[in-house]
Order: structure tokens, then C-alpha cells, then sequence
């Protein structure tokens, strides 16, 4: 089956291999752009949030393209992400286009529709192919997240920015196009080889700032304005704890990955006690962690009318006081414009520096922070692990 | 419910009372710019109270109903107002998955530790059985205030019921604040409508009406907008008005699921978005066209 799915950053690359790995043939829509947008924004409720929007673009723009079914991932609420999947059911087949929709729930859901799925997926090839398929796909999640983490650390480093930018796409290619396992070590250290050589001589002190918030907004540069590539090119490091393969493990495979969920709990429970769907929490926790260890500031990135992220973003002055942590928040929807989103940043990495260059005696905390609970047994614990 | 909890404890409780200009401003000024008008009432609400006693009892309600949730808002409700009122006592009630409406261990400890179980107890008990009446009330068809007058007062419950019915859908906060929504409730009883509300409805019956659905809602009150609209299309009500606050999370996905019942069914449905730069005029200019087109199209059916 000709099978698409939404773009979510480098999402593409795994689940590209992955389908066709499973012989399937993966019709990837074409990377999101103004008419992505358009499109999205045109067919979606008024009010839906912007991955809403975007995603619903990147369907009718592959179904454009000959796509037969779509791959989506559902959720148990209380984030509306958890619903997308009906309402753009709908949505296109009112607008006329014929395809079959294979949803994978949680597994706290409705199974039904998720053995459906999986089975439609894997009838295709025998099961240790679809296995490979999918240890090959994970490994390359990985190493994408590696070679990410590799370039936001040498960007502000390097000499020629440009340079840079493009041994990491030739990077995101190879990576693309690669069908064996034991190779993705060589691509990853080609990029590290080449980054090494582009460094500047000297460098000053950087200004380290970390990205949290929502993750489709945190993970799609074509949506956040390549965030990371202008603070790097501004000369920011850019930290960021959110990534699709910290996102598996703490979601889908939470059962082997505990230290995750336990992580966010034990740092954002002084601030927020509850689990409030989404990102909410994860948002907190990050931030915290970006005080704990004395990060410059924290860039929160959240679309428009995003609940989860709300409940954050109303918290944040505490956290921001607590640990003297400068905070901007940018809310994104269609309508945002680069140029703004780029004075903005500008303005915010000034105050930074302004900040760093005095004495750090001048910057005590005015409050002291609340001592980070032991114990785990707090509310968040009796959910189920929420998806989206 | 819970002013009689608290009185039989012996505390004082105090309400606030109904929304005006003031809260309203006061919230908007306090709260972050992309919340939604019932949390900035809430907020005004909360910030009035603060100079009139000593704790504020906040719930967090997470889910009244085995594998749904309420909204990421009212779970983070506590935190947001503590934000707000700064060094105020802020005592949380909070009602977790699966946690029956009136249990102990959902009670804030400040409360649980001060009394005896049995007390407690007791007083837990009569504020439930409070809340069934009124609930009772309500799905007799009465309104909340209305509801609040027979309960509290022992007014005479009086009920007038006119041969033109309307249905009225959208949340609870939306529906029964006269200042948020400008009194509609009053401007269509004026016009001669009864008003129906998703609340008159029995739970029983709402679920039986969500099972048309590919999935399950996991918003209760999304569902019972949801579940209410479809029940009243088969009242034979003249239209349904649909009142929904701006930035409203899940309002977003089921507007939209309602639109396509209304289409299906041929029912006239007026959807209106609710926030605090909401004016009067161009409100009550909307509804009565509403109104108008309603009359023109039970003109015509008759002739």
C-alpha cells in the first residue's frame, strides 16, 4: 500500500525506512511550506492548534501525490492530539479523498484499531524482516538525534555557518539513504570529522539556551522558523531535552526506559504536582533542569491555544524567579511571521549577554528553591503513560 | 455542596458572588493572554476572594468519569492560581481517576487532619445528598440559579412551560454565567423559549448517544455537549445555540463534529464564540436574527 504520514522534524527519515522496510512504499509529503499551510489553515476548525493545521496540509498534499492510506499515532487525552485522527478523518473525506486510515493507539485504548493497524502493516513481509525493518528504523532515530545534538554543539562554534548546515544535511541524507545498520557509525563520525574542521580558533564564552515546550513546535524547524539554526547562528548553544527518540523511549517503550518518566516527576513536582496532558509537564521539568544547571535562558515554543502548554506557560514566572532563569515564550500559528519571531530572539539573546556580563553576585536568587521531593508517590503516578 | 461540608465543619464559607466588570478585569490583568475567559473569570474570582477569608478551597479535577478527563486547564487550575494570589493558603481538592465525587481521601489534608472520621464522614454525607437534590432539580429541567433559589431558600419551584423550545449547548461555565454570556439564557425566555440544557439530560441517556461515535470523547464535558446536542435533535427543539469560549481547547475539535449532526439532521444551529471583548449589541443583534430566521422557517413550514 502506498502509505503516508504527518512530518514531525526528522520523523520521515525512520518511518520512511520503516514502511518500506515492512514493503510497503512510502509516499513522504513534501516537506511542509506555504501551502502546506495554507491548506491546513483553509480545511481545519478555526481553533484547532497549529500541528492540527499542519498536519491535515501534509495529508491532502500526499494524497495529492497518490497516497492510498495514512499512518497516524492516536492518544488517550486529555491533549487534543488524541482526537486528530477522527477529525481529520472527516474533514478529508468530506473534501472527497478516498483512504484508509490505520491508527496506532496507545495501548490503554481502543486495541481493536491498533491490532488492525499492525497487522495491515506487517502482512506484507515475513516477521523477522519486520523486525530488521524496525531495529534499523530505531537505530536510525537515534543516530539522527546524535547528529543533531553533534551539530547544534558546533554550530555557534564554526567558522562558516553555511558550512556547517550543509555537512549536516549531507549528514540527514546519508542517513536517509542507508540500508545497513553496521554503517550509521560512519556517517556519524564522517559529520563529527567534518564539523571538527570548520571550528573557529577562539571563541569566546557562549551563551547556553535551552528549548522546551511543545514537541511537534520544539522538533519541525519548517514550523519554528529553524529556531535552532538562527540561535546558533547567533552564537547560542542550543540545549534541548525534548527529541523523537527520547519521546519512543519515554512513551512507547516506558517499560524499559523508566528513568524518563521519573525524571520529569521528581523535577517538576515542586511546581506542578499534577500531570496536565501533553508536553505540561515534560516543560516544567526541563525547565527546571535548565536552572538546576545554570542554563542562560529557556525559549518555551508552544502553537497557539495549546492547553497543556498553557497550564505550563502560567507557571513558568515561578520557576523563571525561583532558579533566576530568563524565559521567552513564543506562540506560533500560521500567522506568525519570521521577522518577527527573529527580532524577538535577537532582543532575548541581548539581555542575555547583558545578564552574563555582570557579576553573577549581582544575580542572587530571590527566592530559594523548593527542595525536590524523594519520594515519588505523587499524582501523575496512576496515569497510564499518556501519548501526545 | 460544598458550603454545606464546610459549614457543618464549623468553617465559614464564603461564595463569590456572580461576575461582574470587575473580576472580569481583574483576571484578565493577572492571568497569561492565551487562556481561555472561564479560567480569567476564575482567576478574578479567586483574587476578589483572597481579601474576604483566609483559605481559598481550589479543586483539581481531573477526571470525574472512569477514562476520561476534564481539561488540561482544570488540572493545573490549583497551580495557576497560586501563581495569581501569591502567599494565599490555597487548599487543593482533587478528584483523581476513578475517585468518587465525595471521598475522603480527595479532601485537602489541612481539612482531613483537623476533624474526626467520623465527623467528616457525616458532613460528607449530607453535602452529598445535597448535591443529588440538586442535581435531581436540574434534570427536572431547572436551571442552576433557579435550582440554588429551591435548594437553599426553599423558594416554590415553579416552572413555566412554553410550546417553543430551544436548545442551548456549550459548557457549564459558558451556559449559567449571565455576565459571560450576556444573559442569554433571559434574552431567549424574553422571546418566549424554553431553554433546554445539556444538563436536563440524564447521564444514562447522553452515553447512549455517544456509541455513534468512532471513538470514544475522553472530555466529559465534551461529551455531554456531544451526547445533549444529539438528544436534541430528537426533542424537537426549533434550533440549538451554541456557546463556546474563545481558545477553548476541545470545542475546537467537537465544533466541528457538531456541525456535521446539524448538517445531517437539518437542525439550525447558531455558534458563538465567547470572550471578554465580548459586546452586548453585536451579541444580542446575532441571536435575534438567530431568532428571526427560526420564526421565518416555522412561518414557513406552516403554510
Amino acid at each position: 500500500m502506498r502509505l503516508t504520514f504527518p512530518h514531525m522534524g526528522m520523523l520521515s527519515i525512520p518511518v520512511e525506512t520503516l514502511l518500506n522496510g515492512l514493503g510497503h512504499q512510502a509516499v513522504t509529503p513534501p516537506p511542509t511550506n506555504k501551502r502546506t499551510f495554507e491548506l491546513g489553515a483553509k480545511y481545519s476548525p478555526e481553533g484547532a492548534c497549529l500541528p492540527f493545521k499542519i498536519n491535515l496540509g501534509n495529508y491532502i498534499e500526499a494524497l495529492e501525490q497518490g497516497a492510498e492510506g495514512i499512518l497516524m499515532a492516536g492518544g488517550l487525552g486529555p491533549c487534543r492530539f488524541g482526537y486528530y485522527a477522527q477529525i481529520q478523518r472527516q474533514i478529508l473525506e468530506e473534501l472527497g479523498y478516498q483512504f484508509d486510515l490505520l491508527l496506532l493507539e496507545p495501548l490503554g485504548g481502543e486495541r481493536k484499531e491498533l491490532y488492525r493497524a499492525l497487522r495491515v502493516l506487517r502482512e506484507k513481509v515475513p516477521f523477522p524482516r519486520a523486525l530488521a525493518a524496525l531495529r534499523l528504523a530505531w537505530a536510525k532515530t537515534r543516530w539522527l538525534d546524535r547528529g543533531n545534538a553533534l551539530f547544534r554543539y558546533y554550530l555557534p562554534r564554526s567558522k562558516d555557518p553555511s558550512k556547517a548546515r550543509k555537512s549536516y544535511h549531507q549528514y540527514l541524507e546519508a542517513i536517509r539513504q542507508e540500508t545497513k545498520l553496521c554503517l550509521l557509525d560512519k556517517h556519524y563520525q564522517k559529520l563529527g570529522v567534518e564539523l571538527e574542521g570548520n571550528l573557529r580558533p577562539e571563541t569566546g564564552f557562549l551563551l547556553r539556551v535551552k528549548i522546551i515546550g511543545e514537541i511537534y513546535m520544539v522538533l519541525e524547524p519548517r514550523v519554528n522558523f529553524h529556531l535552532e539554526n538562527l540561535l546558533g547562528e547567533m552564537g547560542v548553544e542550543v540545549v534541548r531535552g525534548i527529541s523523537l527518540s527520547q519521546w519512543v523511549e519515554e512513551h512507547l517503550l516506558g517499560f524499559f526506559y523508566p528513568h524518563h518518566r521519573r525524571r520529569t516527576i521528581l523535577l517538576s513536582t515542586p511546581f506542578l504536582p499534577s500531570f496536565v496532558g501533553g508536553h505540561g509537564r515534560e516543560t516544567i521539568a526541563e525547565m527546571v533542569d535548565a536552572g538546576v544547571n545554570r542554563l542562560d535562558g529557556v525559549i518555551q515554543v508552544l502553537p497557539f491555544t495549546c492547553m497543556p502548554e498553557i497550564v505550563a506557560q502560567s507557571i513558568t514566572p515561578a520557576v523563571s524567579a525561583t532558579y533566576q532563569l530568563p524565559v521567552l515564550t513564543l506562540v506560533i500559528d500560521e500567522h506568525s511571521a519570521e521577522a518577527g519571531v527573529i527580532t524577538r530572539l535577537e532582543a532575548f539573546v541581548d539581555l542575555l549577554r547583558r545578564k552574563r556580563l555582570r557579576p553573577r553576585s549581582l544575580c542572587l536568587p530571590t527566592r530559594f528553591p523548593p527542595p525536590l521531593r524523594e519520594d515519588l508517590q505523587v499524582a501523575g503516578e496512576h496515569h497510564p503513560a499518556p501519548t501526545g | 455542596m460544598w458550603r454545606f461540608f464546610l459549614e457543618e465543619l464549623g468553617y465559614t464559607a464564603v461564595v463569590s458572588g456572580l461576575t461582574g466588570r470587575a473580576q472580569l478585569n481583574a483576571g484578565v490583568k493577572a492571568a497569561v493572554d492565551e487562556v481561555c475567559l472561564p479560567v480569567k473569570v476564575f482567576l478574578g474570582h479567586s483574587l476578589a476572594l483572597t481579601s474576604q477569608c483566609e483559605a481559598l478551597l481550589i479543586p483539581r479535577l481531573v477526571s470525574i468519569n472512569r477514562k476520561d478527563y476534564i481539561c488540561p486547564k482544570f488540572m493545573g487550575l490549583p497551580e495557576m492560581t497560586k501563581q495569581v494570589v501569591g502567599e494565599h493558603l490555597v487548599m487543593v481538592w482533587k478528584s483523581e481517576k476513578n475517585c468518587a465525587l465525595g471521598s475522603l481521601p480527595a479532601l485537602p489534608p489541612e481539612i482531613r487532619e483537623g476533624f474526626s472520621y467520623r465527623r467528616i464522614k457525616k458532613s460528607l454525607q449530607k453535602a452529598e445528598a445535597t448535591f443529588r437534590a440538586y442535581h435531581g432539580l436540574l434534570q427536572q429541567g431547572f436551571l442552576p440559579d433557579e435550582a440554588e433559589r429551591i435548594l437553599f431558600e426553599g423558594a416554590e419551584p415553579r416552572r413555566e412551560d412554553s410550546r417553543r423550545r430551544i436548545g442551548l449547548i456549550g459548557h457549564p461555565y459558558c451556559l449559567y454565567d449571565p455576565f459571560i454570556n450576556l444573559d442569554t439564557i433571559g434574552l431567549l425566555r424574553r422571546y418566549g423559549f424554553q431553554v433546554l440544557a445539556p444538563e436536563f439530560f440524564t447521564p444514562q441517556r447522553i452515553e447512549a448517544e455517544l456509541r455513534v461515535l468512532a471513538k470514544p470523547l475522553f472530555w466529559t464535558l465534551s461529551q455531554r455537549i456531544f451526547g445533549a446536542f444529539r438528544l436534541l435533535c430528537k426533542e424537537k427543539v426549533e434550533g440549538v445555540i451554541y456557546l463556546s469560549a474563545f481558545a477553548c481547547g476541545p470545542e475546537a475539535l467537537i465544533g466541528e463534529l457538531i456541525k456535521k449532526e446539524a448538517k445531517a439532521s437539518g437542525l439550525p444551529l447558531l455558534h458563538l464564540d465567547l470572550d471578554e471583548h465580548s459586546g452586548e449589541a453585536g451579541f444580542v443583534t446575532r441571536i435575534e436574527a438567530f431568532i428571526d430566521l427560526l420564526n421565518r422557517k416555522r412561518r414557513l413550514s406552516c403554510v
